[in-house]
């Protein structure tokens, strides 16, 4: 059996490294820790990058809804794609400046809502959703009145960001997914 | 050396025995069921052969550590990485230049870090494979270990060639291209192997997918299997002493 001489260990200096070792670990850890929480959270931050997509001169507008179709580039990751949009604009009043945006999403599960000039209301024809011409629901299943857009007037031109929109519909998870921007 | 004070490593034991458990708190609660220093000591806190040559110890371990790195970044990238020819240039810029948080490039850190980890580990690894060569580490009885270190070492390599070509740039294509072009040169099975590994006769995006799969799936799950093996080993065996041959480690085990 061999015997070892063990008079160089000193409890009080293997106390001192165990400490030391422990910092040095938690050191180590943490410098890969902490960026790879940060990047855990990165979607979290993701800004919203803002998007602003012309309509058309202000002129055109009546105080009845006026149909725009809109395509404009959205990316999410790495991926770029086109997004198309369906719109309805109008003046507040016959000759008011203030100009109100609607959404064509309707809010039951996201089918495309027309409006029908001639019954004075949007349609869905998914599930008799009816609304009003400021979109109020006057019938059908929709819960909530038809979306609307901030519009953005300047230079005598109508702009809106539909990337803000597209954020704020995720956000009320409506039903039926993604609520399907695509033109239907 | 004193008669009746038992083998070295009872007696490192006492001395660690010394080691003070708080009364209260997570520790204390953990130690009260179980006496975690049993563990520590017995696995963590051995003494390493040597003086300053103890320090050549060392080099296993930090390739063990830089492949936890590895393995900890790789798999954040793997949430952002698109393994098609369409996505994978698309994807890997967007780490690199899009992928922030409060301003802060985390993608390019992240990346960073598993781009040096790679060349870092290949370094850590011939060190490691060199120190046990001189000193002789791989004779009698340990030679799986260090069979088990030859296959750590080709994983590693691997590691590095598949993952090369995940950014699917100019380099990354070409060098691949080369890389199995060598493959093909073997005699009898190059071809053949060629073929299977680029995933047909031409690289394409088949060749992408399957690199990305060993690179993630296949070498980051044998190479955990054989590291807790090769591990393993050195625990049964004890570490090899140095030529002095005067630690305690191997006195205690009776054979330096
Ligand atoms: C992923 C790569 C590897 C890792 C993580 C690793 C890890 C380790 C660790 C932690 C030890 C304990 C003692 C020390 O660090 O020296 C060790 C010992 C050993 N390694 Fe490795 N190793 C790797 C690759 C290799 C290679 C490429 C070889 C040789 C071909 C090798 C041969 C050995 C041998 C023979 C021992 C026993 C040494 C002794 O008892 O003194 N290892 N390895
Ligand atoms: S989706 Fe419009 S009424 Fe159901």
């Amino acid at each position: 059996m061999n015997k070892v001489d063990l008079s160089g260990y000193d409890p009080k200096r293997r106390a001192f490294f165990r400490r030391g070792l422990m910092l040095l670990s938690g050191l180590l850890a943490a410098l890969v820790g902490i960026p790879a929480i940060a990047f855990l959270i990165e979607p979290l931050v993701e800004k919203i990058r803002s998007n602003e997509v012309e309509l058309g001169p202000i002129e055109e507008l009546t105080d009845r809804p006026r149909k725009y179709v809109i395509r404009f580039m959205t990316q999410t990751g790495w991926v770029k794609s086109e997004k198309v949009m369906t719109l309805y604009a109008r003046r507040a009043a016959p000759d008011s400046d203030e100009v109100v945006v609607m959404s064509n999403i309707c809010t039951h599960l996201g089918c495309p809502a027309r409006w029908e000039d001639e019954n004075d209301r949007f349609f869905c024809p998914c599930h008799d959703g009816i609304y009003d011409i400021e979109g109020r629901v006057i019938g059908g299943p929709p819960p909530r009145p038809l979306d609307r857009l901030k519009p953005i007037v300047r230079d005598g031109y109508l702009f809106v960001d539909p990337t803000d929109y597209i954020h704020q519909i995720d956000e009320e998870k409506l039903l039926g997914g993604k609520g399907s921007t695509e033109e239907g | 050396m004193d008669e009746g004070r038992g083998t070295a490593e009872e007696q490192i034991r006492q001395l660690n025995a010394d080691v003070k458990i708080p009364p209260r708190g997570l520790v204390h609660w953990l130690a009260e069921r179980f006496d975690y220093r049993a563990f520590v000591i017995k696995d963590l806190d051995k003494p390493v052969p040597g003086d300053w040559w103890g320090w050549f110890f060392t080099l296993g371990t930090a390739a063990a550590g830089i492949f936890l790195v590895q393995a900890i970044t790789g798999v954040l990238l793997a949430m952002y990485y698109a393994a098609t020819p369409e996505g994978a240039y698309e994807s890997v810029k967007y780490i690199s230049e899009e992928l922030k948080v409060w301003g802060f490039p985390i993608g390019h850190l992240i990346r960073g870090m598993h781009f040096w980890g790679s060349t870092a580990m290949i370094i850590l690894v011939g060190l490691h494979m060199l120190r046990v060569l001189f000193f002789g580490s791989y004779k009698k009885p340990r030679e799986v270990t260090w069979l088990i270190g030859v296959l750590l070492l080709i994983f590693t390599a691997g590691f590095a060639f598949t993952g090369y070509l995940l950014p699917w740039d100019q380099k990354a294509y070409w060098a691949t291209q080369v890389g199995t072009n060598i493959l093909g040169t073997l005699p009898v099975i190059g071809q053949p192997l060629k073929v299977i590994i680029r995933g047909g006769q031409e690289m394409s995006a088949m060749t992408l997918t399957r690199f990305y799969a060993i690179h993630v799936l296949i070498l980051p799950a044998l190479t955990t299997l054989f590291i807790l093996a090769h591990l393993a080993l050195v625990r049964m065996q004890g570490i090899s002493g140095t030529w002095r041959g005067k630690d305690p480690v191997d006195a205690a085990k009776g054979e330096a």
